[in-house]
């Protein structure tokens, strides 16, 4: 054990510029692909409270997206947007969205009816009641799929090797085709570290962007 | 001013309308109280002030001008809201939530902190104590107040009050209505009450607006609808004890005899025989002119002016009397 690790040590400080790419390459799938999510699945769990009849229809696909193996829908993309950067960030993306979506779907449906009908009545427009009363409310619970899916797109996105996307599933699949765990835990141990570490980036920046006045009472 | 004209609300599939032909009109400066069992519609009229709700037919009137023809977001700035569901923002601090409209209106942070001060000391809140914090550091009569606070913002001249003490404990209840009326003969505003509270109406309206099943069936001062309830419907929702409500309602004064210009209260003797033994003060209900005649087992009670000197009298024959005339 210690072995592979001293193995492991030696081989990411001999390659260490193709380590530094490697991390650097994985961060950048990971960073884009959670960036569109977010931005989409928030659009989308918006949009999808003001039109609550389709919500059963859309909430099913993605619980059904969130079922497919990630490495499927790589595979599924591939003969659409050929191979690289973009179909991994792509398929990533995809991979994000369900668990944003869904909480703040939820979370706006959980809103008090008390507030939205007082903010209406006060005279906020359509956009500030999204923007001053619905998304600061639900901001926990959207943090809490954020995390959900920064963890998923972090580990996930070490499948981008397959289909020529790069990152530190690289190491990954050269240890395993070559039988090589030095190699494998070079790929790994950054992604398993990583993985912890956005989860705990995310929750800090949810507490801080949290009111006062909600602690207590939902959130992470 | 508010006024409906014809006002009717039909929503799709539902036969009845959930309002129909309703026209009545709360002057300037005037609390209307709409009362009437639930389902009755007094909600749907007044969401039709701000345009929550659009009528189907006929028009609502704020200041003369027809609501439909107002930007719906601008007319509600102007036309304080407080509902039952008192409807805070949780994440917000309570000087935040006070100067919603305020913000929305774009004024400058320094008047709206000077307002937020102001507006928490006129519903009884210390603004040191209570600007930072938090809706849910609030008890439910606190919340409410801050929730009324936040309607009178931007000093709007007409209110709406959906229902905004029914979620309160019965002592928390009357406190606030209290200072509401307080707070209403200081400012005057044009007021649109929803209540199923009998004893609310009667204590907050200058106009009562009973409803049943969309439409109205009366409109008219406490004392005349009380005294003259138009049909039976009327009769039977304001119940047995629609005397004693207007017992409450009526001073002393209105029917007490005066005593004569100097005199020192010879009390009148086809009237009083005896000197009374127990006075009333000129201002109090006449209810309590009858309890106390019940209590000491007299007919005849002295009146006091608030100084405490004598005014003159008032018989169980003199209630009696405005009773029936009603």
């Amino acid at each position: 054990m210690l072995d592979t690790l001293v193995g492991a040590w030696a081989y990411a400080v001999a390659h260490s510029e193709r380590v530094w790419r490697g991390i650097a390459t994985h961060a950048h799938l990971s960073g884009t692909a959670l960036a569109m999510a977010t931005v989409l699945a928030v659009t989308g769990g918006v949009l999808l409270s003001r039109w609550r009849r389709a919500a059963p229809a859309v909430l099913a696909l993605a619980g059904l997206g969130r079922a497919i193996p990630h490495l499927a829908i790589l595979a599924a993309l591939l003969p659409l947007l050929g191979i690289g950067t973009r179909p991994a960030v792509v398929a990533l993306t995809l991979i994000a969205i369900p668990p944003v979506l869904v909480n703040t779907y939820t979370g706006i449906t959980g809103v008090d009816p008390g507030a939205v009908d007082a903010a209406r009545g006060m005279g906020m427009g359509p956009w500030r009641l999204v923007w001053r009363v619905e998304l600061p409310l639900v901001l926990p619970v959207v943090f809490a799929g954020l995390r959900t899916a920064a963890v998923n797109v972090v580990a996930s996105a070490t499948l981008a090797t397959f289909i020529g996307g790069g990152g530190l599933g690289d190491f990954i699949q050269a240890g395993l085709a070559m039988n090589d765990v030095a190699q494998i835990l070079v790929g790994a141990v950054p992604v398993a570290v990583g993985a912890v570490l956005v989860d705990a980036c995310f929750g800090g920046i949810a507490r801080r962007l949290t009111s006062p006045g909600l602690r207590g009472v939902s959130g992470p | 001013m508010i006024a409906f004209e014809h006002v009717e609300k039909r929503y799709p599939g539902q036969t009845q309308p959930a309002v129909q032909d309703v026209s009545f009109t709360v002057p300037e400066g005037r609390t209307c109280v709409l009362v009437g069992p639930s389902g009755c519609g007094k909600t749907t009229l007044l969401k039709m002030v701000n345009r929550l709700i659009e009528p189907t037919a006929g028009v609502v009137r704020v200041a003369g001008r027809n609501v439909v023809e107002a930007d719906p977001v601008q007319l509600r700035r102007h036309v304080g809201y407080v509902i039952q569901q008192i409807g805070l923002f949780p994440h917000m601090t309570i000087a935040e939530n006070v100067a919603t409209v305020p913000r929305l209106l774009g004024w400058s942070s320094a008047r709206i902190a000077r307002r937020v001060d102001e507006l928490l000391a006129l519903v009884g809140m210390d603004p040191a104590v209570y600007r930072d914090r938090y809706p849910r550091q609030l008890s439910g009569g606190q919340a409410q107040r801050v929730g009324v606070a936040r309607a009178l913002a931007a000093d709007p001249p007409i209110m709406l009050l959906d229902e905004p003490f029914g979620a309160l404990d019965p002592i928390t209840r009357e406190h606030l209505q209290a200072e509401f009326l307080k707070i209403q003969q200081r400012l005057r505003k044009t007021v649109l009450f929803v209540t199923h509270d009998l004893a609310e109406a009667f204590r907050m309206g200058d106009l009562i607006c009973i409803l049943n099943e969309g439409r109205v069936l009366q409109v008219g001062t406490p004392d005349e609808v009380l005294a003259r309830p138009a049909g039976a419907f009327v009769a039977a929702f304001l119940g047995a004890t629609r005397a004693l409500r207007r017992l409450d309602l009526l001073r002393v004064d209105a029917v007490m005899r005066q005593a004569g210009a100097g005199a020192d209260l010879p009390a009148p003797q086809a009237a009083a025989p005896r000197p009374p033994r127990a006075a009333v003060a000129r201002t109090a209900p006449l209810s309590e002119a009858l309890a106390l005649m019940l209590a000491e087992d007299v007919t005849t009670l002295a009146v006091t002016d608030d100084g405490g000197a004598a005014a003159g009298i008032v018989t169980l024959d003199d209630i009696r009397r405005v009773m029936r005339t009603g």
